[in-house]
């Protein structure tokens, strides 16, 4: 097993050394560079003299390779460098803007997994039943729903119609105030994502409740709803886990959608504000922040079924043997 | 069994997760602290550094730090931390006394070593500042005594006085800091009527009223800067009062209802959009051609279809200023004397309706940058509009960065100086300012225009240089470098208590509504 993890691990950080080559060669690629991004709206009164400048400033003008061999060497020193735009520190804008995404990720994949668990199971159990057509009437209704135009109406009907909530921004440090805020961001990131898990539980436990093991237990006379909490449940749990190891990728990149509508100071608002600002290194750090994020979920959804479906343990042990 | 026992191991993990958070979730609400007159201001993008030498056009930097000079209603330059000045007979170096009550929030004095050391970094190549461009006539700064400062000119620069409202910046505190990277960007210790209070983590920035403010003290206690990206928010916000000003796009006004708790003002603005022509190719050499295409766009229907209404026509570049005069009577809609102008000028429609002369077309491209709508807009419309003398003037919205601004066909520009007439004429259709860095981009050049520019900005009578600057524009009508199309209205949401905004011809893009933040004040 350690093998294992051990293997995983040194993969995962031979992706995240591509990765970080590509992406910086990347977005230099850019129509743009950050002496561009400083005159703004006011790029007609930047002078090539200018901009050579202030990238020559900014260490831009050596030669790329230098500029990453030298980026790296810092990154293995944990310095992140300073940011282009603003000269702070880029671990610190970084670091402060992880928080309220995390706490984002986390309250919408709460509400995902409540809403799938319950409408998947019972979409999937009934199926064919009005109630499952219904779930997934409306299911496939969130799926398609753009989350841009779910977050205005959102807004429109809780924020100017009821007045309960606030429309956007994270509140103060006050817990009670900051559910408030966080509300419609998570549920705009759950609806989007939830119509998946809940076709994917819904399949899963409709075609396993037709399967052979399910007719065997029935012959034992086993009740039904003990086979469903049993044995269909936990048999889904494992391509559900699976599942959201890939999906909180996809939902993290919708972040940066749904940070910008609702001023959620996140990862997502930054990384977005990096790239129009060719703000290079805080955009990097970014980029590398996610694809450690998303490896990291990715080798843990792997452990945890490893853990749950002793079948998959098995073949984790062999492949640590070979 | 043992697999049961996992399952429900984890589904119980999740659920308390869950009820945890819904415990969370009935804490009391905290009430805001005493009711204190507060003007929140939303707005687009973030703001990375509050430094008034970094930057263009940010607006909190003017509520933190205050310049020499400042614009008055009219927009004519008056006193601020310099109490008066003189100007040299050769309009070359200028003598200022400051005021010598201004203090920094630290309690240091403001002084004229300040005042030298804020004009020194700005030209200091290593600076990285977009308005170093604005201060290239400066040829040296002094301090000569603790409230006297002399700057020289390498050229007279009317325009001076205006551009002197930058910001000053202690010179105790940033002495030996990197001016780029120092802390003090995000902590700023300034002269103006507000301070810092808080710079939150969410980039919201919280000022508060500066007691030891030389000048009239602000009605205002807070006014508060929150970055909220999305301008549909930013309507949804005004709406439930959470903001009491941001700036809009004219297409959201038929959302805006009566019974909302906030109005639009319209402010008007010196920020033109023009079609600047690259007179470096054969095809608008010919003065007629230009003049021909001047008449045949109409533009009252760019006001309405790509303005909604939010903007007037433009005829010339000073048409907002002191020194500006009528020019309608030249460029109303008139398709026969274009067409009349260019059969002078030897182009004739061909068999597909298209000017030709000595077998070659009438096409060029009409560039405009793809992150402007406005401009992408006016580029179609202008477009269509030529079509019917037989002009293909090819739309073409490339990335901003990628525009050529010396080597495209044809743009749409934009300019506009609300203050002297001198700012956004001498740089732009003098023919000394053709080449890097400077604004002729088109390579405009007419003599008689370059010798009225350069009387116009070296006369000391207002009634001489309002006369050179009539000529000028006559001139430049005749002889044109621009298409001009619009002038833009700047839209401000405000919230229905506030008030003290006044109607000061603002500039690019609705900057500087805060410049008499003073005097507003909030029910």
């Amino acid at each position: 097993m350690s093998q294992f993890i051990l293997k995983r691990i040194v993969e995962s950080l031979i992706v995240l050394f591509i990765g970080s080559m590509l992406c910086f060669i990347f977005i230099r690629m850019l129509p743009g560079d950050p002496a561009a991004a400083l005159y703004g709206d006011q790029l007609q009164k930047m002078s090539e003299a200018d901009r050579v400048r202030i990238n020559e400033n900014l260490g831009l003008n050596e030669p790329i390779f230098n500029q990453y061999g030298k980026w790296l060497s810092q990154v293995f020193h944990g310095e992140w460098g300073q940011s282009l735009s603003s000269g702070e520190n880029v671990t610190t804008i970084v670091v402060q803007a992880l928080q309220p995404t995390f706490m984002l990720m986390l309250s919408s994949h709460l509400i995902i997994f409540v809403l799938a668990i319950v409408f998947g199971i019972i979409s999937g159990y009934f199926r064919k039943s009005f109630i499952d057509q219904a779930i997934t009437v409306v299911s496939f209704l969130f799926m398609s729903i753009p989350s841009f135009w779910l977050a205005i109406i959102l807004m429109l009907f809780f924020s100017v119609y009821l007045r309960v909530l606030p429309t956007s921004g994270i509140g103060n440090s006050n817990w009670g105030e900051f559910l408030r805020y966080i509300i419609m961001p998570s549920l705009v990131i759950a609806l989007s994502h939830v119509g998946y898990y809940i076709r994917l539980l819904r399949n899963h436990i409709a075609t396993s409740k037709e399967s052979g093991f399910v007719f065997a237990l029935k012959a034992r006379g086993i009740p039904e709803h003990l086979i469903l909490l049993n044995h269909l449940i936990p048999h889904a749990f494992i391509p559900f886990l699976s599942f959201t190891g890939m999906s909180i990728a996809v939902s993290l990149a919708s972040s940066v959608l749904v940070e910008t509508i609702f001023s959620w100071p996140g990862i997502g608002r930054l990384a977005l504000k990096s790239a129009l600002t060719h703000d290079y290194p805080v955009l990097l750090a970014v980029i590398m922040l996610s694809m450690f994020f998303v490896i990291t979920v990715n080798l843990l959804v792997d452990l945890i079924c490893a853990w749950i479906d002793p079948r998959i343990r098995t073949n984790f042990l062999e492949e640590g043997k070979k | 069994m043992y697999k049961n026992i996992k399952f429900i191991f984890v589904a119980i993990a999740f659920f308390s997760v869950f009820v945890l958070a819904g415990c969370l979730g009935d804490n009391k609400e905290q009430v805001d602290t005493a009711e204190k007159k507060q003007l929140i201001y939303a707005v687009e993008s973030e703001i990375k550094k509050v430094n008034p030498i970094l930057d263009e056009s940010q607006e909190i930097d003017t509520l933190l730090f205050r310049g020499l000079t400042k614009p008055d209603e009219n927009n004519n330059p008056q006193p601020d931390l310099a109490e008066s000045w003189n100007i040299s007979e050769d309009n070359l170096t200028y003598t200022f006394q400051l005021r010598k009550d201004a203090v920094w929030q630290d309690g240091q004095p403001v002084t004229a070593k300040d005042v030298a050391f804020t004009f020194n970094k700005i030209i200091d190549p290593s600076t990285n500042t977009p308005i170093s461009g604005e201060f290239n006539q400066l040829k040296s700064i002094e301090a000569t005594e603790d409230y006297e400062i002399v700057i020289t000119l390498h050229h007279p620069y009317p325009p001076l006085l205006d551009k002197l409202k930058v910001g000053i910046v202690p010179e105790h505190i940033l002495r030996n800091e990197n001016i780029n990277e120092t802390d003090f960007n995000q902590n700023p210790i300034g002269n103006g009527p507000f301070k810092l209070k808080e710079w939150k983590s969410d980039d919201t920035i919280i000022l508060e009223r500066n007691s030891s403010y030389y000048g009239p003290a602000p009605k205002l206690e807070e006014v508060i800067f929150k970055v909220v990206p999305d301008a549909n928010t930013r309507v949804l916000q005004l709406k439930t009062g959470e903001i009491d000003l941001a700036l809009l796009e004219p297409n959201q006004l038929a959302s805006i209802h009566e019974d909302d708790p906030f109005t639009v003002h319209e402010i008007s603005t010196a920020d033109y959009r023009a079609v600047m022509y690259n007179l470096r190719l054969p095809l608008f050499q010919d003065k007629r051609v230009r003049q021909a295409m001047n008449l045949a766009v109409k533009r009252e229907e760019l006001v309405t279809g790509v303005l909604a209404g939010k903007g007037e026509p433009a005829y010339g570049p000073l048409q907002k200023s002191w020194a500006g005069i009528p020019q309608k009577e030249w460029y109303t809609y008139d398709p026969e004397k274009a067409q009349q102008l260019l059969i002078e000028a030897g182009w004739v429609k061909g068999a597909d309706g298209i000017l030709t002369k000595d077998g070659e077309r009438f096409e060029f491209e009409l560039v405009s940058p793809i992150q402007d709508k406005v401009r992408v807009a006016l580029a179609n419309v202008v477009s269509e509009q030529l079509k019917p003398l037989g002009i293909i003037a090819v739309p073409k919205p490339i990335d901003q960065h990628a525009v050529d601004y010396d080597g495209e066909d044809a743009l749409i520009i934009g300019w506009g100086s609300e203050f002297d007439p001198d700012d956004h004429t001498y740089r732009l259709f003098h023919s000394n300012e053709i080449g890097d860095g400077k604004y002729n981009f088109g390579a405009y050049q007419n003599q008689t225009v370059d010798e009225l520019l350069i009387k116009a900005r070296t006369a000391t009578n207002t009634e001489d240089r309002k006369n050179y600057y009539r000529k000028f524009q006559e001139e430049l009508a005749i002889d044109p470098a621009y298409n001009f199309l619009v002038y833009l209205d700047a839209l401000y949401g405000v919230n229905k208590n506030v008030s003290g905004i006044s109607n000061r011809t603002l500039g690019h893009h609705g900057f500087g509504i805060l410049w008499n933040i003073e005097e507003w004040d909030k029910e």
